[in-house]
């Protein structure tokens, strides 16, 4: 994939570098004249390939610690280097870059784009990676079971197949760090033990890190380490 | 940018018909009012150039008579003086058709033969009749299908004509297609051979005109010169392409008031753009949020809402280019009769499709849209990632913000408005100076809101009218919604008080004037009343007779006649007063008993406000004329007021007027009325002293006067169309800014409904903001009507047509368009107020 790999900011291949390292990561929401501080002084490392489940309670802060290791948001305080490179100092061009080519996201709500079809939601990341390739998001969506749905509109889909359409997007120009946010949340209970173990084969299969924040218990068993927000610091389960 | 992310975008708005359909409108009305007054333009500038070309054919100058004619002598004399040029002589004439009462023709009498000669050897004109046919059959005419279907002709059919009381039959010989297609002529014109044309006239001595075709410089030079020498003051050379050219632009100063107003109702467009794509933004500020959390850059974003609006501007501009076409159409019949009334007699019977103007018009439409898109296009860019966005989110922007911007706003736009004003001497400048005052004050609209909603919740009990103060408080959090439209709907508001205040200080000053110059109990004219130079003139025989009349007390009379000028044909008057009529002259410049004391004596002349203005003459300057003597200088002593003409006129008296041209007959007569003896009594008198000369006209001064006034409301049915668009477009930028902010406020209401409020309440809630802006617009749409109004009369008007006029400040018309602003306003706030009172709590929840 030549543009993808000239657009992506990141040196992938090296081995001795962390998924994720962050360090002494604060965040800190100011409203008017007050403000709530929800992580503090926060330290993880996440080794390549491996698997780590968040835990903490509503409002704990997991979605924002997903939202600063998705450059969807900045820390306070603190470094977070994501594949050896520091992404707080990053302008909004990188941080885009980031997203668009190392970064897969999974979340609750599913977030598909209600205007494209199952398919063109799949093809989204490669299209804007440059690479046009219907075969390869069909491949998938195959493997997913979604084989029949391509040109269904997402809304029309149940939970489920939200959400695997979801996990393919988020997946389909394999990025290095998958992110996944209480990604059974909205789903009953068999249809969430399918999803976690889809997510698992499929990036186990590919080498790829997940960090993913749950309430389920039956994720930990997937896991290769879990951690517990608790009181705006991390610790580890 | 990506395919996709346009896909993405294009199919939201796809989903959503309604928001489409409410951009497309906005645009398409501005751009169909521009499409319909140019097309309207060129029509008329198409009618009249296909006049010219039947009536001159490929002539480019004319051989004029100063009494009205040339005799056949004369003709001759210059045939073998030049007689490598082809002379084409002419006759035309108005004629009565006494079986169709209310129609008139006018008849073309040519020479076919010497006609064809011009025409061909030019290769402009096709001929589709038999030029011997014309001349062979006694009797015989041409003339169009639409003008032969109108009158139950056809080839061969007789059709029966009337002068004065002489009735002459004739047989048509042809018929010919329309002037839009080749070949064809123009509507009510009856083309005969001027023999034909003689016996139909029973005038034998010589011809109205001739045409001719001159290209070289000094052969035209030569020419001029003989016809000064041996027939110095009979004779005169004119140029038909400068006077075709003088025409034309005469009417500029008509449509440019209507593009300007036309622009006014894009600018209302673009507000509704501006409101619509912002609406839209925000609809999709959750999709904006994943695609931007997807990797999709802010250029991205940038590019695929212009591409978007870019779209929907061709889109807007194709539907109005279509509009404007119908509305085009529609408005040929008022704008014919318009320009018939001022400038030039045409008849606009086909509209005529230009090409240029439609691409102009498409690409104003396109840059319109993209610019009213710029800012909503900016703010969707700066959108974060994010993936939990609510719906509630609103960015309340802090008063002294709003203020240190509507300061800013407002001070700059009216200062340079006023240096626009103050330094340019154009009429477009008033046109630009009025725009950025109408901007000026639309800053002021964000700051008014908050004062009045202030104010309103002050002085209302809470306990109550708890729904009131609700809707109030909203309305202040809702300002970048609703600030637009109010400023939208105030536009369309002060341009309809703007262009109120101009119309009816314009029609009270034509009616002041209008009284005080008709003294006379009853006007005679040949043909219509107004100030142009008539071929057939009045008999002297005929005021002697009628002054003799025991019922008249006394007459005044004009002559007119064209006379060159400053490189132009003007109209010269000359005037018989008495006493009464010198006192129709209301004078802007120069001393009346000054003027009175020379007016017979000396070489001096008095001059229309309009001419005065075009020509940039002052009190005292020297006008050079044309005259029987070769050329003369009359001295200006007076510049008086006078809306019966755009290109205005030079006035002098009788006696000065005999002194330098040779003069016989009238082209109007006053006749005041002895002690006693009613109008109606003394045109029944007139009526029976006149005989069978029916082809003049007697009118009193008050059905004059009806007349006149009838003529102005005519002419302004046009702008009384576009402020009703404006007002439209307005009306529609408020319904779609509330249905906007309804979205904006879903859940609010739905927690409203789940707090217990009613449907009732909570309609009342919306409804108080929408009154609230209505009422907004009409406070702010006062004095920037007031100012609209000041300088279309001050500045616009004066410099575009060189009338003056007098302020009126019509209260009623104020109050009108200010309650119309609120009603509006209430009114399209009825179905957001219905949407919002529908909303399930458990649905509106959702949405979090």
């Amino acid at each position: 994939m030549p543009a993808q790999q000239e657009l992506s900011p990141l040196p992938t291949t090296r081995q001795n570098i962390a998924a994720v390292d962050i360090s002494r990561v604060g965040k800190t929401y100011h409203s008017g004249s007050t403000s709530q501080r929800v992580l503090d002084d926060l330290n993880l490392r996440v080794e390549r390939g491996q698997f780590v489940v968040i835990l903490g309670r509503s409002g704990s802060g997991k979605s924002t610690l997903l939202n600063l290791l998705g450059a969807m948001d900045r820390p306070t305080t603190g470094r977070i280097n994501i594949n050896g490179v520091e992404i707080g100092e990053m302008g909004d061009r990188e941080r885009t870059l980031l997203r668009r080519t190392s970064l897969g996201f999974i979340f609750q709500a599913y977030n598909l784009i209600p205007t494209l079809s199952v398919l063109e939601n799949v093809q989204l990341p490669l299209a804007l990676n440059g690479i046009d390739d219907d075969s390869t998001a069909i491949r998938l969506l195959d493997e997913l079971g979604l084989a029949n749905k391509l040109d269904a509109s997402a809304e029309d889909l149940s939970g489920g197949e939200q959400q695997r359409v979801a996990i393919a997007r988020a997946l389909i120009h394999t990025p290095s760090l998958i992110l996944a946010d209480e990604p059974t949340g909205n789903l009953d209970v068999d249809t969430g033990r399918e999803i976690i173990r889809l997510i698992d084969n499929l990036v186990r299969r590919n080498g790829q890190t997940l960090i993913m924040a749950t309430h389920s218990q039956e994720v930990i068993g997937y896991a290769d380490r879990v951690v517990t927000i608790r009181d705006q610091h991390l610790v580890d389960a | 940018m990506s395919k996709l992310t346009f896909v993405a975008f294009s199919r939201h708005l796809l989903k959503h018909p309604w928001q489409l359909g409410l951009a497309v409108l906005g645009i398409m009305v501005g751009v169909a009012v521009i499409v319909a007054i140019r097309l309207t333009q060129a029509s008329a500038f198409d009618a009249f150039d296909a006049a010219t070309r039947t009536t001159t054919g490929s002539a480019s100058h004319r051989i004029i008579g100063t009494r009205g004619w040339i005799q056949h002598d004369y003709l001759q004399q210059i045939a073998q003086a030049f007689p490598d040029i082809t002379l084409t002589p002419v006759i035309t004439r108005t004629l009565a058709l006494p079986k169709h009462p209310n129609r008139s023709v006018v008849m073309l009498g040519i020479e076919p033969i010497s006609r064809s000669q011009t025409t061909f050897r030019r290769n402009r004109e096709i001929v589709l009749f038999d030029a011997r046919e014309l001349i062979s059959t006694p009797g015989a005419a041409v003339l169009n299908e639409i003008t032969a279907n109108a009158l139950g002709l056809k080839k061969g059919s007789l059709l029966e004509v009337r002068i004065g009381s002489d009735v002459s039959k004739l047989t048509i010989v042809s018929v010919l297609p329309g002037a839009a297609r080749p070949g064809g002529v123009i509507n009510d014109l009856l083309i005969v051979d001027i023999a034909t044309a003689q016996e139909v006239l029973k005038f034998f001595d010589g011809v109205d005109h001739v045409n001719l075709q001159v290209d070289e410089p000094d052969k035209l030079s030569a020419l001029n010169s003989m016809l000064n020498e041996r027939f110095a003051g009979d004779l005169e050379l004119t140029d038909l392409i400068a006077e075709s050219s003088s025409v034309k632009r005469m009417t500029a100063a008509f449509y440019s008031n209507l593009t300007a107003l036309s622009l006014m109702a894009l600018l209302v467009g673009m507000f509704l753009i501006y409101n619509t794509e912002t609406f839209l933004v925000l609809q999709r500020r959750q999709l904006l949020g994943r695609l931007r959390a997807l990797g999709v850059s802010r250029n991205q974003i940038l590019a695929a809402i212009l591409s978007e609006a870019a779209l929907i501007g061709v889109l807007g501009s194709v539907c109005g280019i279509a509009f404007g076409v119908v509305l085009a159409n529609g408005l040929l019949g008022v704008v014919s009769t318009t320009i018939n009334d001022l400038y030039f007699r045409t008849s606009i019977d086909s509209l005529s499709i230009d090409v240029p103007t439609l691409v102009v018009s498409l690409l104003i439409g396109i840059t319109a849209t993209i610019l009213a898109a710029i800012v909503p296009a900016v703010d969707a860019m700066r959108m974060e990632p994010n993936l939990v966005v609510s719906r509630t989110t609103i960015r309340q922007a802090r008063v002294r913000q709003i203020c240190v911007v509507t300061a800013s706003i407002f001070s700059l736009c009216n200062v340079v408005a006023w240096l626009v004003l103050s330094r340019s001497q154009t009429p477009n400048a008033g046109f630009v100076g009025i725009c950025l005052i109408v901007i000026g004050f639309a800053a002021l609209c964000p700051i008014t809101i908050i004062a009045l909603s202030r104010l309103a919740s002050a002085f209302i009990s809470r306990a109550s009218l708890l729904p009131e103060t609700l809707g109030f408080k909203t309305v202040r959090a809702t300002l970048n919604r609703t600030g637009t439209a109010t400023a939208a709907l105030m536009i369309a508001t002060a341009a309809s008080i703007g262009i109120g205040i101009m119309v009816t200080s314009f029609r009270g000053s034509v009616s002041a004037w209008l009284d005080s110059s008709l003294r006379a109990d009853i006007y005679i004219a040949d043909g219509q009343f107004d100030n142009h130079f008539k071929d057939r003139k009045i008999p002297e025989s005929v005021v002697q007779t009628l002054a003799q009349l025991p019922e008249v007390a006394a007459t005044s009379n004009v002559v007119r006649r064209k006379v060159t000028s400053l490189d132009q044909r003007i109209v010269v008057s000359g005037f018989n007063l008495n006493a009464i009529a010198e006192q129709s002259f209301h004078f802007n410049a120069g001393e009346p008993k000054t003027i009175w004391q020379q007016w017979e004596t000396d070489d001096v002349v008095i001059v229309s406000e309009p001419f005065a203005y075009h020509h940039k003459i002052s009190l005292a300057a020297e006008i050079p004329l044309n005259t029987v003597n070769g050329e003369r200088l009359f001295r200006v002593v007076g510049i008086y007021r006078d809306y019966a003409s755009e290109s205005g006129t030079i006035s002098l008296s009788r006696q000065t007027y005999n002194r330098h041209w040779h003069s016989s007959g009238y082209d109007g007569l006053g006749i005041y009325a002895q002690q006693g003896v009613s109008a109606d009594e003394l045109i029944s008198v007139v009526h029976k002293a006149l005989g069978g000369d029916s082809s003049l006209v007697v009118k009193s001064t008050n059905e004059l006067k009806k007349t006149s006034l009838e003529i102005f409301d005519r002419t302004f049915l046009i702008t009384d169309l576009l402020r009703a668009i404006a007002v439209t477009v307005s009306f529609i930028g408020v319904l779609g800014a509330l249905l906007a902010q309804q979205l904006e406020r879903t859940q609010e209401y739905g927690i409203l409904r789940a707090l217990g409020f009613s449907n009732v309440e909570i309609s009342r809630s919306v409804l108080t903001q929408t009154t609230l802006l209505g009422a907004t617009a009409a406070l702010i749409a006062i004095p920037v009507g007031l100012l609209i109004g000041v300088v279309l009369i001050d500045v616009v008007n004066p410099r575009s047509f060189g009338w003056t006029m007098s302020l009126e400040v019509p209260v009623l018309l104020i109050v009108n368009s200010c309650a119309i602003a609120i009603l509006a306003a209430f009114l399209a706030g009825l179905y957001p107020s219905y949407r919002a009172a529908k909303i399930e709590p458990a649905d509106a929840m959702r949405y979090e």
